[in-house]
This record gives structure tokens, sequence and C-alpha cells, in this order.
């Protein structure tokens, strides 16, 4: 009984780390999050459709455009490392960019000089 | 013809020459400016009271600069700022756009596709003054770029490019014609003229770009300051004097090109000259200058 019992618990650890096995190198082989121009395509087309969003907004920045012109030049050269760089640093100055868009929403108009007091010349409309 | 401009004398400070902002500096005024947006100049207006804007800036103008009449803002940072007003004047006396005036009068005369002429869209030529205005029909500014170009399809010739020479040296010739028009824009008051009024007032206001500016934290807040070695001049003269001969362009240039340097200065990204975002912040401007006169082209650095 024991012994049986023995041989079953023994198949089962080895299936499991069998399966442990292919999962982990699974993981690490294939999977994109390790794959450095999978990732720098992720991060490469995270930055354009941000920045194409701060565009539409009208709050484009130069520099967050200077990056991504850098990140996909990068990326088509074949250069993972710089591509992912710089579409982080894109990403990051779009984020800034809706950011301003947002409280801009707003804050515009009360930036707007107000009218004097008193005012002396007369209105125009009849 | 004559190109010379009337001298004419204010109260005026000193000011050195131009060199280009460099990017911590404009960081610390940035700084400074965020802090000015939030203690001074405050209070909501009502959105769209065009006639209460345009007093709103006279009035501002008026108390920042208590010894120059609102109309001497025309002329730009040469309105208070003595030396290099000598200086401008100086360049006045032979001033170089008066080639590209010429040339503008030979396209201006040169037949269109059709056998027309510019004169069949637009009279004797002296007509800066009507523009911009608001058209209800096709519920947007025109410019009077865009009404060349206009005349342009109209007479079944192609449209020239917004950003080249050929159409700023016509705007130059019809510029210079149209000198001492008074700028009249019609006060909005339908609802879609009234939204491209305050999409324009809205572009002013709103800061911008990396450096976080605004139009007015430059030509309202720190008017008549110096932006490193740089005068700023007051909003009320920006639209007068179009086409410019810039010294740094070597060459003519419409005031679209001169708002997307302004919008390059602190890193965001300019519009298409001529783009509604463009013509839209020209409206608002001219309605704002209204009662100044036209002068153009002018020289600036
Ligand atoms: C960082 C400061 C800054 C900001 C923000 C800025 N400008 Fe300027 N602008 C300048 C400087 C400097 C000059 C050159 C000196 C002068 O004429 O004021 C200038 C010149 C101009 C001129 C030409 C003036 C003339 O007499 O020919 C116009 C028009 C103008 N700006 C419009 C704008 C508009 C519209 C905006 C907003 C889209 C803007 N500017 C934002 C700094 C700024």
């Amino acid at each position: 009984m024991n012994s049986s019992n023995n041989k079953i618990g023994s198949a089962i650890a080895l299936a499991l780390m069998l399966i442990a096995g292919l999962l982990l190198s699974a993981c690490t082989k294939q999977s994109p999050n390790h794959d450095p121009a999978a990732l720098a395509k992720n991060a490469v087309d995270q930055a354009q459709t941000k920045y194409q969003a701060s565009e539409q907004a009208a709050y484009a920045w130069v520099p967050a455009k200077v990056a991504l012109t850098l990140a996909t030049g990068a990326f088509e050269a074949g250069d993972m490392e710089t591509a992912l760089i710089e579409a982080e640093r894109a990403t990051m100055l779009t984020e800034a960019s809706l950011a301003q868009a947002k409280v801009e929403q707003n804050a515009w108009l009360e930036r707007f000089p107000k009218p004097p007091a008193s005012t002396t010349e007369t209105r125009e409309k009849p | 013809m004559s190109f010379k401009k009337e001298p004419c004398n204010y109260s005026l400070t000193n000011s050195p020459g131009i060199s280009i902002p460099a990017l911590m500096n404009y960081l610390a005024i940035a700084c400074v400016v965020t802090i000015l947006g939030y203690t001074g100049l405050q209070s909501p207006l009502a959105y769209g009271d065009p006639t209460a804007d345009r007093q709103a800036m006279r009035a501002l103008y008026q108390k920042r600069f208590p010894d120059i009449p609102v109309e001497a803002h025309k002329d730009g940072v040469y309105a208070f700022d003595q030396d290099a007003r000598e200086q401008w004047l100086e360049l006045e006396d032979f001033p170089p756009y008066e080639i590209a005036i010429d040339e503008g009068e030979e396209l201006f005369n040169t037949a269109l596709a059709d056998g027309a002429s510019y004169s069949d869209c637009f009279g004797d030529g002296a007509v800066k003054g009507q523009y911009p205005y608001f058209d209800e029909n096709r519920s947007e500014v025109i410019t009077l770029e865009l009404a060349i170009n206009d005349c342009r399809s109209q007479h079944d010739d192609q449209p020239l490019a917004y950003n080249g020479p050929e159409i700023a040296r016509v705007a130059a010739y019809i510029a210079f014609l149209s000198r001492d028009q008074i700028i009249a824009v019609a006060e909005p008051t339908s609802p879609a003229a009234l939204a491209a009024y305050n999409d324009g007032k809205r572009f002013y206001s709103s800061r911008k770009g990396q450096l976080n500016f605004a139009c007015s934290s430059c030509h309202v807040q720190l008017a008549g300051k110096r932006l490193r070695s740089e005068r700023l001049s007051a909003s009320l003269g920006h639209v007068t004097h179009w086409p410019a001969y810039r010294l740094k362009w070597q060459d003519v240039g419409s005031l679209h090109r001169r708002f997307a340097r302004c919008n390059q200065q602190v890193r965001a990204e300019p519009f298409a000259q001529q783009s509604p975002e463009y013509r839209n912040l020209e409206y608002f401007l001219t309605y704002i200058a209204n009662g100044l006169p036209l002068n153009g082209p002018a020289i600036r650095k």
C-alpha cells in the first residue's frame, strides 16, 4: 500500500516538475515580456497612440515628438534598447502634455484679463 | 513709392539686442509665470463677450504702459524700446521688404489660369482691412491668405503653398496698399462666429508646450519686460503689420509663421499656417485690435 502510494506521489511530483519546467521555458523564451523586440514594439505603439491623442487635443509637445521619432528610428534600425528608452520617454512626456490639456480646459478662462471695474468706453453693441 | 514710416515718439526705455532664449532660463521663467498666473489677473469672464474682452485688454495695456497711446502698439516692441526703435527706424529708411512689395505687385497683376487676375477678386488691392472676417455660410474664419487662394481656385488656378514665398509677396503688396486702414472686425454675434472667436481666445490664454506658457504669459503678464534679452510686445499690435520682414527669416513671412515660432519656443508643436486653430487665433487677436491702423509690411528682428 505504502510503496504504491509513494510511486503515485513520485509520478505526480515528476509531472508537476515537468509542467513547471515547460511553463518556465515558455515564459522565458516565448513570452513577449522578455523579448526585447516585442517589448520595444509594445512601447513604441503605446507612445504613438498617446502622442496621437495629444495631437488631437491640440496639446502636442515638441520633445515628445522628438523622442517618438528617435524611438521609431531606433526600432527600425534594430536598436531595441534605445527604442524602448525613447518610447518610454515619449510616453511620459505625452502623459504630461495630456495632463496639461486637462488642467487648461478650465484654467485658461480664469487667466483671461477681466474688464475694468469702471468702463469709460461706450459699448459698441446697440 | 515711398515705403518710409512716420517716426513718432512716445515715452521710451532702453533695450539691448536679442538672442535666442535658452531652455533653462525659460524653465525658470515658466515657474515665475505660473506663480504670476495664479496671483494676478484672475476672475472668470463670461464665455464670449468680445466687447468686454477688448475693453479689458485695452485697459490692461493702458495701465501697463501709461505713457503710450494704445494705437502705438502697432509698432510692437518699438513702441516702448528707444534704442531698438532708433535702429528700427534706420532700417525703415531702406526697407528690405521693398523688393517683396514690388514682386507682389507683379504677381498681383499676372493673369491667373483663366485669364482673370487678382483684381477681379480684390479690386484695387487695398483690402487688407476687410480680413479676417467670419463667413457665416462657410462657418469659418476667412483670412487674406485664404481669400487669395480662394481667388486662385475661382479662376482655375492652383492654390499657393501657405508657407511659400509667393503668397507672402502678394499679401505684402496688398498690405502696403492697405496701410492706414483702421482695423474694424465686426463683432462676432452668431453662435458660430462666437465659437470661432472663443476658440481663438482660448488658444491665446491656454498654457502649451513643455515650458507651460500661454501667449498671454509672455504678451500680457510679461509685456514690456525682458525675456532674456528680448523685450516682449503687447498683443494689441500683433496683427497690424503682416506680412513682416524678419531679419531672422531674411524674408517676408506671415503672421501664422510667427505664431508657429512662438509655439515652438515653448516646445509646443505648432499648427499649420491657415489651420483653423491659427485662423481663429488671428480672428480673436484682430478683433481685440479694432481701432488700430494697419502698417504692414514692417521690419522685425
Ligand atoms: C515664451 C514667451 C512667448 C510666448 C509664450 C509667446 N510669444 Fe510671441 N513673441 C515672443 C518674443 C520673444 C517675441 C519677439 C519680441 C516681440 O515682438 O514681442 C514674440 C513676438 C510675437 C509676435 C510678433 C510681434 C511683432 O511686433 O511683430 C506675435 C504676433 C506673437 N509673438 C504672437 C504670439 C502668440 C499668438 C502666442 C501664443 C500662441 C505667443 N506669441 C506666445 C515670446 C513669446
